[in-house]
């Protein structure tokens, strides 16, 4: 079953009282892949990581890891996991050789020298506390920890959250030397969109439990643009053009979000008494901003 | 093996292998880059851009397809003839006129007035007379 995907969710669905959480996911992350997690906060990232971890049993659809069930199998996934995530807690009464030891006990596949390489790269004294550590120094000491048993998967939830540009750059290079010497799998969920933008090949988008967008980053970029009109007549409204993700302006001139092949809106552009006046490539950022705001500015 | 500045920018609405072709070509035709030269491995350019090892190796592809690079087994991707007729230019060249044509539309410029316009340019820059 070399074959098996790395992360396979289907149908998984979620509600904590009157809120939906999850609304059916559909996700499938091959080996090799960095495949990056977009969504607002309480869009349900969390809950979805939750769930590959076996932190939350899936009461509909299936979550499978290596082909795994994290819940009933937790030694076999989290054996070849490793995980980062914010604010990650960390036994601050430990000196850092002391819990690099204690991680060491748990997985055979720890390697010392990888471990005293990366504490030497992120600078960090590992007759430290972990307590008296600086957030960003925390960050890196969890992600030696994450990293160091050359896990098959590494899931980073919001790694880089309220860090300083320095200690975000330590975490990607990291990140990226793992995918470079290991080929490793990396499940990232972030806000942070140019980190995204820089490392995944693969990108889901979730807003309010469901996946909007799923695709290949190139892909992404190359199908949506921005498209820059001006009416003949002010608009006191948002122009209704079916299919345009996202509508901004006002007067004469508005710009549309819009996916697919940009020609394909020279009729109904016509047809509103309006010109095109500029087309570019749209940014991840704004993609993501465009989608989540919807039609309606 | 020859440094190359390089950089990408996230959020230019570009994806980042068409940004590294963009200035793979441009070292070339400065001369910063010469026929023969090794180009960085993908993973070391990888980790020196910080970006995924997969946007390099997509880049150093299709400048492959196109002609500019040549890879020798186990020694490298190198520069083969320089900035020629390739299928990267041709691209950068179609997207080029995708653009003139957006712009000239815009104008509301017809077929003729935009050809006298590429015309005039075109005798400009031939006889060094700045436009």
């Amino acid at each position: 079953m070399s074959a098996a995907p790395i992360i396979e969710v289907r149908g998984l669905a979620r509600r904590f009282g009157p809120i939906q959480a999850l609304g059916g996911i559909d996700l499938t992350v091959e080996r090799g892949c960095v495949y990056g997690l977009l969504g607002e906060n309480g869009a349900g990232k969390t809950t979805l990581v939750k769930h590959l971890l076996g932190q939350l049993r899936a009461k509909r659809g299936t979550v499978r890891l290596f082909g795994e069930d994290p819940v009933s199998d937790p030694a076999a996934v989290l054996s070849r996991t490793g995980y980062l995530a914010e604010n990650q807690d960390l036994p601050g009464w430990m000196r850092l050789d002391a819990y690099l030891r204690f991680l060491e006990a748990f997985y055979p596949t720890w390697d010392r020298d990888l471990a005293a390489s990366l504490c030497g790269q992120f600078g960090l004294d590992p007759s430290r506390k972990l307590g008296k550590l600086s957030k960003g120094q925390r960050a890196r000491a969890a992600l030696v920890g994450a990293l160091a048993f050359r896990p098959d998967l590494l899931i980073l939830d919001e790694p880089s959250s309220g860090l300083d540009p320095l200690a975000r750059r330590d975490l990607l290079e990291a990140v990226i030397r793992s995918v470079v010497s290991d080929g490793r799998t990396v499940f990232f969920s972030s806000h942070l969109l140019e980190e995204v933008e820089r490392i995944a090949e693969r990108v889901a988008m979730l807003q309010a439990g469901r996946i909007v967008l799923d695709a290949p980053l190139d892909e992404i970029l190359g199908d949506h643009h921005r498209l820059s009109l001006r009416f003949e007549e002010p608009q006191w409204r948002a122009p209704e053009l079916p299919g345009a993700l996202h509508c901004e302006g006002s007067g004469q001139n508005w710009t549309l979000l819009v996916h697919g092949d940009p020609g394909a809106w020279d009729a109904l552009v016509a047809q509103r008494r309006a010109k095109v006046t500029g087309l570019r490539p749209a940014g991840l950022e704004e993609v993501f901003l465009g989608r989540a705001r919807g039609s309606h500015p | 093996m020859t440094y190359l500045d390089l950089h990408v920018r996230p959020g230019d609405g570009r994806p980042l292998y068409r940004q590294l072709i963009e200035q793979i070509l441009a070292h070339i035709a400065s001369g910063q880059l010469r026929p023969g030269e090794r180009l960085p491995s993908v993973r070391r350019l990888a980790e020196q851009l910080v970006i995924n090892p997969n946007t390099v190796a997509r880049a150093y592809r299709d400048l492959e397809a196109a002609g500019t690079l040549a890879s020798r087994p186990r020694s490298g991707v190198f520069v083969a003839g320089g900035v020629g007729s390739t299928g990267a230019l041709e691209r950068d060249l179609a997207d080029a006129i995708d653009r003139v044509l957006t712009a000239a539309r815009a104008l509301g410029l017809d077929a003729d007035a935009l050809n006298a316009r590429i015309e005039a340019r075109r005798v400009q820059l031939l006889t060094g007379t700045e436009g």
